[in-house]
C-alpha cells in the first residue's frame, strides 16, 4: 500500500476522489463539535464557562505534537529509503504544525488568564510546548536555508528526529513535575476521568481536527508537488 | 614521520590550536561581549544590592552563554570553506573521532580559558565563594555538552545562505537540559541541599551528548560534502 502510494502521480489519482469528502467531513465534525461544546455541554463546577476553551485547546495541543511525530516518522522514512516523497510530506506538515503549536500557546494563555491569573508561567508543560514551537521554527528555517531547496531536506530530517526527544517530555511533564497545568484526564491507565458529556464534544472536535489537518496537508502536498514539477520543467527548458 | 594514531592525534590538535591562535580575534570578541553584558545588567536592573543578588548568578551565566553562541556555529565553517573537511572525510581516521577531537580542542582552548572570568565577574556581582566554586565546576562540565550541541548545529547548517539566524534557534532547545540541571545545582547549594544528584544528571546529559553528537555531526557533514 505504502509502496503503491509512494509514487506522486498514483498518490494524486488516489486522493482526487476522496479529497473533497475529507473537507466536507472536517467541516461537518467541527461544526457539530463547536455547537455541542458551546451550547450543549455542561459547565465545569470550578471553571464555569471558560472550560469551553478546552474544546479547541486540547485538539490544537494534541495535533501539534502528533504532527511533529508524523514529521519525524516521515523523516526517518526519508533518511533510510531516501524517497523524495517522504520529504515532501514532512515539509507539507511543518507549517500546519507550527500554526497549531502557536494556537495551542495562544488559547492556553487565554484560558490561563481567567483561571490561573497569569497569561504565562514557566511551567514544565508550557515550556516544553514552547520548545516544540521553536523546533517547528527551526525545522522550517533549516529546510529553507539552503540556496537549493533540496539540500535542506536531509539536515531538516536529522533535526526532526533529534527533536523527537521533546515529545515524551511534553506528554509526561504533568506527571513528572508538579505543574500548574492540570494532569492528563483522557489518556490514562485507569480510563478517562473526564465527564462523559464533556468527552463526546471533545472527541467530535478531535475527529474534526484530524480530518481538517489531513485536508490541509493534502493541499500542501499537492502545492509542493506542483512546485517541484514546475522547477523540473524550468530545468528542462534550461 | 610515522603515520599512526598518536601522531595523527598530535598533528590534529596542533593544527586546531594554531588555527585558534590565528583567530584570536574571536576570543577577544567573546570577552568584550561578556564584559559589556556584565556592565549593562547592573545599569538596567538598578544598582541596589537586593535586586542584584537575586539575579547575579543568572547574569554571569547569560554573559557566558550569549558570548559563546556566536562562535559555536563556526566550528566547521572555515574547515568547510578551505577544504579541510573533505581531507578529514577521506583520511583513514573515522570522521567521528576527528569531530570528537575538534570538539575537545575547541572546548579546551576556547571555552575553558573563560573560566578565569567567572571569579572576576562573580566578585563584581557579590556572589559568595561557595557558589563561585560550583559555578566553575558546572561551567567546565556543561560547556563540553554545549560544544557538542554546537557541533551538531554547525554541521547541520554547513552551506546555508545565512546560518546566523537559525543556529541560536537550533542550539537553545537542545541545550535546555544543561541549563535546568546546572541551575538545579546552584539552587541546591544556595538552600543547603545536596547538589550532587543534579550534578550527576548534568554529567549524564553531557555523556549522552558525547556519544550521540559525533555520530549526528559526522552524518550531517557527509551530507554537506556530497551536495
Amino acid at each position: 500500500m505504502i509502496n503503491y502510494l509512494a509514487n506522486p502521480n498514483r498518490f494524486l489519482n488516489f486522493i482526487k476522489p476522496i479529497e473533497f469528502s475529507i473537507g466536507v467531513f472536517s467541516f461537518l465534525f467541527i461544526f457539530i463539535g463547536l455547537y455541542l461544546s458551546l451550547f450543549n455541554s455542561p459547565e465545569d463546577y470550578q471553571q464555569g464557562d471558560t472550560v469551553r476553551i478546552m474544546y479547541i485547546h486540547v485538539p490544537f495541543a494534541w495535533f501539534a505534537s502528533f504532527l511533529y511525530f508524523s514529521i519525524s516518522i516521515a523523516s526517518i522514512f526519508f533518511l533510510i529509503w531516501k524517497h523524495p516523497f517522504a520529504d515532501i510530506i514532512a515539509r507539507s506538515i511543518a507549517p500546519l504544525g507550527l500554526i497549531f503549536s502557536i494556537l495551542t500557546i495562544l488559547t492556553g494563555s487565554l484560558w490561563g488568564k481567567p483561571m490561573w491569573g497569569t497569561w504565562w508561567v514557566w511551567d514544565a508543560r508550557l515550556t516544553s510546548m514552547l520548545i516544540l514551537c521553536i523546533f517547528y521554527f527551526a525545522y522550517i528555517g533549516i529546510s529553507n536555508a539552503f540556496p537549493r531547496k533540496i539540500d535542506g531536506s536531509k539536515p531538516a530530517a536529522i533535526l526532526a528526529i533529534v527533536g523527537m526527544v521533546n515529545l515524551p517530555i511534553i506528554k509526561f511533564s504533568v506527571d513528572w513535575w508538579n505543574t500548574l497545568h492540570q494532569p492528563a484526564s483522557i489518556i490514562r491507565f485507569d480510563g478517562p476521568s473526564i465527564n462523559q458529556e464533556m468527552l463526546l464534544p471533545l472527541v467530535i472536535m478531535l475527529l474534526g481536527f484530524l480530518f481538517m489537518s489531513i485536508f490541509i496537508i493534502l493541499i500542501n502536498i499537492k502545492t509542493n508537488l506542483i512546485y517541484k514539477k514546475y522547477q523540473s520543467e524550468i530545468l528542462k527548458l534550461g | 614521520m610515522k603515520i599512526n594514531f598518536k601522531n595523527i592525534l598530535i598533528a590534529l590538535i596542533e593544527k586546531e590550536f594554531k588555527s585558534y591562535l590565528r583567530s584570536i580575534n574571536n576570543f577577544m570578541n567573546m570577552i568584550v561581549f561578556m564584559i559589556a553584558i556584565i556592565i549593562l545588567f547592573p545599569l538596567t536592573v538598578g544598582p541596589s544590592e537586593e535586586k542584584l543578588t537575586l539575579v547575579s548568578n543568572a547574569i554571569v551565566w547569560i554573559a557566558l552563554i550569549v558570548s559563546i553562541i556566536p562562535t559555536l556555529d563556526k566550528i566547521y565553517i572555515s574547515d568547510f570553506k578551505n577544504g579541510w573537511l573533505e581531507q578529514y572525510y577521506y583520511s583513514p581516521l573515522l570522521l567521528e573521532i576527528i569531530i570528537l577531537i575538534k570538539c575537545f580542542v575547541f572546548w579546551f582552548f576556547l571555552i575553558i580559558p573563560l573560566t578565569i572570568f567567572i571569579p572576576i565577574f562573580s566578585i563584581l556581582l557579590n556572589i559568595p565563594f561557595l557558589i563561585i566554586f560550583w559555578n566553575i565546576i558546572i561551567f567546565a562540565i556543561g560547556s563540553l555538552g554545549f560544544c557538542l550541541i554546537g557541533s551538531i548545529c554547525s554541521s547541520l547548517t554547513l552551506g546555508t545562505k545565512s546560518n546566523n539566524l537559525i543556529s541560536p534557534l537550533l542550539i537553545l532547545p537542545l541545550a535546555i537540559p544543561i541549563f535546568i540541571f546546572g541551575n538545579g545545582v546552584v539552587e541546591a547549594v544556595k538552600s543547603n541541599y545536596d547538589p550532587l544528584p543534579n550534578l550527576y544528571l548534568l554529567i549524564t546529559v553531557c555523556l549522552i551528548l558525547l556519544i550521540i553528537s559525533p555520530l549526528i555531526s559526522a552524518y550531517s557533514i557527509k551530507i554537506a560534502l556530497t551536495k
